[in-house]
């Protein structure tokens, strides 16, 4: 320690004591240096002295710090930049939408900054890297977009740690269960068979919760031959586990829990074909015994199914089933063997096994014919539930012609409903029959309810983006002719707008 | 003049997230009865009527060249989301508004902002002087002309009283300050340990006496003391810096004619006596190429204080312009960080000035932030023993100096034990303010990489106002804005 430090701490501990408690005194005045040293004069009480001295003390110190020598760990620096960075306009619309919760636009932007090859920039990372939740279904798409930059920074974070592309095995056998997760992912979207390989070979070591986490995204890239690993998976330990299994092999049409279901059912339903009475015939089945549970079945009723429980075995069942099977079995057309359904007494078990297997399959004719007999019975419910799983190509011709015969757009209506379930980018001719209606609601002057403003903001992201100058034009003419100031048009017309800024910005 | 606003320029100027997402929701041609702009020389303006809470729509109005804003609504923000909303839709859609001569309230409006700017031309405010007396005292008519002899009547008449009104405020200082002197004694016979568990209390009693004897700096100093007390690790130190600069400023105050001129002046404004505008007028200016380095804004008692500061690229030195706002009054916008402007600065009479105001402003954007990024490579220090030397020469200069402008070239931010830090090419090391939340952002521009960077120095932390790469400068947004 330096004199003056001594000196210091002698006056520091002085006046954190207190003068009541220790009488102060300078041991020697002379160790602070200089001019310092002529002004620590020792006449005057204790408080008088204690409080010059800090003064000076203080301030000479205050003055003559110095900045302290260190031993950084050095960061291996960012790498070149690969992408050029976005224009500040693109920037600032990326601010706009991580501070004004106006997130569902988030994929959007990243996609046109793809397109663009143009990147996150500097300033905005923090703030994007920190909205974990939100990115990280995006991850895979927004890689490229952070750039060398943001991918390097993301890697300095533990929490933002994913955000990078794996180059190494090793962080495999090394890393935490999330970058294990993601680097999983990514392998498994690149190389599939080696992905399941990887982790066949360490099976036996995963907890019985990452088992399940793996096998959920062996969905991405599912094949043929990943059913012998899967199968065998049947027999895990653990129910999460063998669930997830039984799940992603229902989606193999040739696998053999596909096959030993089929079997089963065939032993249940029957087709009768005769020229006077064809039709089904069902028997439920006995018992849910280990070999059906080994395949899935759940035993008991889940929550909020209304069946009793051998219907809600066989409901599973043919959950199992691709539909077009019994096509081919029994040589009928869907809708044929659905409205035979109508005449069994299990008829809401086949339908609810149908609608599960065809929007499995993505199985339009089957999908559309359950919706067809649903309409019949009169069961809307059931109608609008089957609805949204249809191919979305399907979504919009229906949605189309419904919204053609509206005179105004409400939420009620089959057509709104239908409209609220379009949950995917829109083709042109929705976009147009969509703004149409909007505009013929304008026309027609009724303030609606608050439903009408979430159909409309919902509906906002996906209006197809060639068409948004256009759409938000023909909004604003019906607006001012009708002399609107409805504030759900308002909301749609600032979101549908600032996706045009968006894609301008760039 | 073309219509050179952009949405995100006009959304800086926003004063919290809420007023610009509402003013975004506002920015909509539907929203509005009204939407007109027109160019008076050298002054633009936008105008408009938006429905307000009551039957009266709110008028609203926009002075491009500021800009300035004004509107009817009783918001207490400024500017209020309509007038902020006003300028977005400006922005984003220009065609919507169409051109029109100013009507009364709007013309009247430009009138009299032309008239309060040709009084003050920059800023004269103090805290002593709140803003908002200074507006509500901007007449709108001038005083009526006085025969020439009882003007100078009049003129020694209040000199003679503007000398008593100063001999009384020095009697009260001193008193004061005698009082502080017996205070701080107590302080230190106490001791400091046991004075940290005191209620808020203890140390806003002399800061109110303070305030009485009209020393508001003194009792600024005791408030800062106060929120020291309740923080940990290296508290001490701290606190022995506050004691030792009230102490230095009450023997200097009780001695201030037998200082140097320079060295009165801080004394003087230390204890919170304010130097006007009228004061500056003989005083030297320095003429420059000034690029606004950064701003931080600080909030005391209410009244909300910007420090923007500025670098002479000629003379390498440092500026700050201070404004100041109370509750709901707005702080000066018009030297946003990055601008590069031609302008002639005084400062304020000080043994080492930093403060100072824009006496005369000849252009702005004459140079791109880019080109004067090259420059400031010149200015600064390139290394940290180099600019806390500087710092060293301003204490011997001025005690007082608290905040010292660190324009560093060459600095690596990292992130070690839970700190930002900034090395050097040597590897000397300082640490960035606990306050300072940009750190990730900051990484993100080095990219592991020495960067430019300007920030307040107190002595033993520093806080990063901007920074700047080949290509690019950033400034960080103040935390209180």
């Amino acid at each position: 320690m330096t004199d003056f430090e001594t000196l210091w701490q002698e006056i520091s501990t002085a006046a954190l004591l207190g003068t009541r408690r220790k009488p102060f005194r300078l041991k020697d005045p002379n160790a602070a240096a200089g001019k310092a040293a002529a002004l620590l004069k020792t006449d005057g009480d204790d408080e008088k002295q204690l409080l010059r001295a800090a003064s000076v003390a203080a301030i000479y110190r205050q003055a003559g710090q110095l900045p302290a020598q260190g031993s950084p760990t050095r960061l291996i620096p960012c790498p070149e930049d690969d992408w050029p960075r976005c224009s500040q306009n693109a920037g600032d619309c990326l601010a706009i939408i991580l501070t004004s919760g106006m997130t569902e636009l988030l994929g959007e932007w990243i996609e046109i900054a793809a397109q663009h090859r143009q990147r996150v920039r500097e300033e905005h990372l923090p703030a994007l890297l920190q909205q974990q939740k939100v990115i990280r279904p995006l991850r895979r798409a927004l890689l490229p977009v952070l750039g060398a930059r943001g991918r390097w920074l993301a890697a300095q974070n533990p929490d933002w740690r994913t955000f990078v592309y794996y180059t190494d095995e090793r962080i495999w056998h090394e890393g935490q269960q999330k970058e294990r997760l993601a680097y999983f992912s990514d392998l498994r979207a690149a190389e599939p068979d080696r992905a399941r390989e990887l982790l066949q070979a360490t099976w036996e070591q995963e907890s019985w919760s990452d088992r399940a986490a793996f096998l959920q995204v062996l969905a991405d890239g599912l094949s043929a031959a990943d059913e012998p690993f899967l199968e065998s998976a049947l027999d895990d330990r653990h129910k999460d586990v063998r669930r997830a299994a039984a799940a992603l092999l229902v989606r193999l049409p040739e696998s053999r829990l596909v096959g030993r279901m089929t079997a089963r059912l065939k032993q249940l339903l029957t087709w009768r074909s005769g020229l006077l009475r064809s039709g089904l015939t069902v028997r439920l089945p006995e018992t849910c015994d280990d070999e059906i549970q080994r395949d899935g079945i759940e035993p008991k009723v889940a929550k909020g199914v209304r069946l009793d429980v051998r219907s809600w075995w066989l409901a599973q069942m043919i959950a199992c089933v691709p539909p077009a099977v019994w096509e081919k079995a029994w040589k009928q057309a869907p809708l044929q063997i659905i409205t035979a359904a109508g005449k069994v007494e299990c008829e809401d078990a086949l339908l609810w096994g149908w609608s599960e297997a065809a929007a499995l399959h993505q199985e339009a004719v089957w999908l559309e014919s359950l919706i067809l007999h649903e309409s019949r019975r009169g069961n809307h419910r059931r109608m609008l539930e089957i609805f949204p799983r249809l191919p979305p190509a399907v979504k919009e011709r229906l949605t189309i012609s419904l919204l053609r015969d509206e005179s105004r757009l409400t939420f009620d209506t089959p057509a709104g409903t239908c409209l609220a379930a379009c949950k995917h980018p829109w083709g042109r001719e929705l976009t147009q029959a969509a703004t149409a209606v909007i505009c013929k609601t304008l026309e027609h002057g009724e303030t609606q309810s608050w439903r009408w403003e979430r159909l409309l903001r919902e509906s906002a992201p996906y209006f197809n983006p060639e068409l948004l100058e256009w759409a938000a034009e023909r909004i604003q003419i019906a607006m001012n002719k009708a002399q609107s100031r409805d504030s759900a048009v308002i909301g749609l017309l600032t979101i549908l707008n600032f996706r045009l800024k968006i894609h301008r910005a760039f | 003049m073309p219509n050179a606003w952009t949405a995100e320029q006009a959304s800086r100027f926003a004063p919290d997230e809420a007023s610009e997402k509402n003013a975004r929701d506002l920015a909509v041609p539907q929203k509005w009865f009204l939407l007109r702009k027109n160019e008076l020389p050298g002054c633009q303006v936008i105008w408009g009527e938006v429905k307000g809470s009551g039957e009266k729509p709110y008028r609203c109005q926009v002075d491009l060249t500021g800009p300035e804003f004004n509107c009817t609504c009783p918001s207490r923000k400024h500017p209020c989301k309509h007038a902020l909303g006003l300028l977005l839709l400006y922005a984003g859609q220009p065609g919507t508004f169409q051109p029109g001569e100013p009507p009364d309230w709007v013309a009247g409006w430009l009138a009299k902002r032309s008239e309060r700017g040709r009084r003050k031309s920059a800023e004269k405010t103090g805290p002593g002087a709140s803003p908002q007396q200074e507006q509500a005292a901007a007449p709108a008519e001038e005083p009526p002309v006085e025969p020439a002899a009882a003007q100078d009547a009049a003129k020694s008449a209040a000199q003679i009283s503007k000398a008593k009104r100063a001999a009384e405020r020095d009697r009260r200082i001193r008193a004061g300050l005698d009082d502080l002197e017996v205070w701080l004694r107590d302080l230190l016979r106490q001791g400091l340990e046991s004075a940290q568990g005191e209620p808020r209390s203890f140390w806003e009693a002399p800061a109110a006496r303070l305030v009485d004897a009209q020393a508001p700096g003194a009792a600024r100093v005791l408030r800062e003391m106060r929120d020291l007390a309740a923080l940990g690790d290296g508290w001490q130190d701290q606190m022995l810096l506050r004691i030792a600069r009230l102490y230095l400023l009450m023997e200097g105050y009780r001695r201030i004619d037998s200082l140097p001129e320079a060295a009165q002046a801080d004394v003087r404004a230390q204890i919170g006596i304010t130097t006007r505008q009228e004061e500056l007028e003989h005083y030297p200016g320095l003429r420059d190429t000034w690029m606004v380095m950064g701003r931080e804004i600080e909030e005391e008692e209410k009244l909300k204080t910007q420090r923007t500061w500025l670098w002479g690229m000629k003379s390498g030195k440092a500026a700050a312009v201070l404004s100041f706002a109370p509750p709901g009054g707005t702080l000066d916008t018009s030297l946003p960080p990055g601008a590069v402007l031609a302008a002639e600065l005084v400062y304020y009479p000080s043994a080492y000035p930093l403060r100072a105001l824009i006496r005369r402003r000849a252009s702005t954007a004459q140079m791109q932030p880019v080109e004067a990024i090259k420059d400031l490579a010149r200015c600064g220090s390139s290394s940290l023993l180099e600019a806390a030397a500087g710092y060293t020469a301003a204490l011997a200069a001025s005690p007082w100096v608290e905040r010292y402008p660190f324009l560093l070239n060459g600095v690596t931010p990292l992130y070690e034990d839970g700190e930002w830090a900034l090395y050097d090419s040597q590897d000397r090391r300082i640490l960035i303010s606990r306050g300072f939340s940009y750190g990730w952002g900051l990484l993100a521009i080095s990219g592991g990489r020495p960067v430019g960077l300007f920030g307040e120095w107190d002595g033993s932390r520093i806080l990063p106002l901007s920074a700047w790469t080949d290509d690019q400068f950033y400034a960080f947004r103040p935390r209180l804005e």
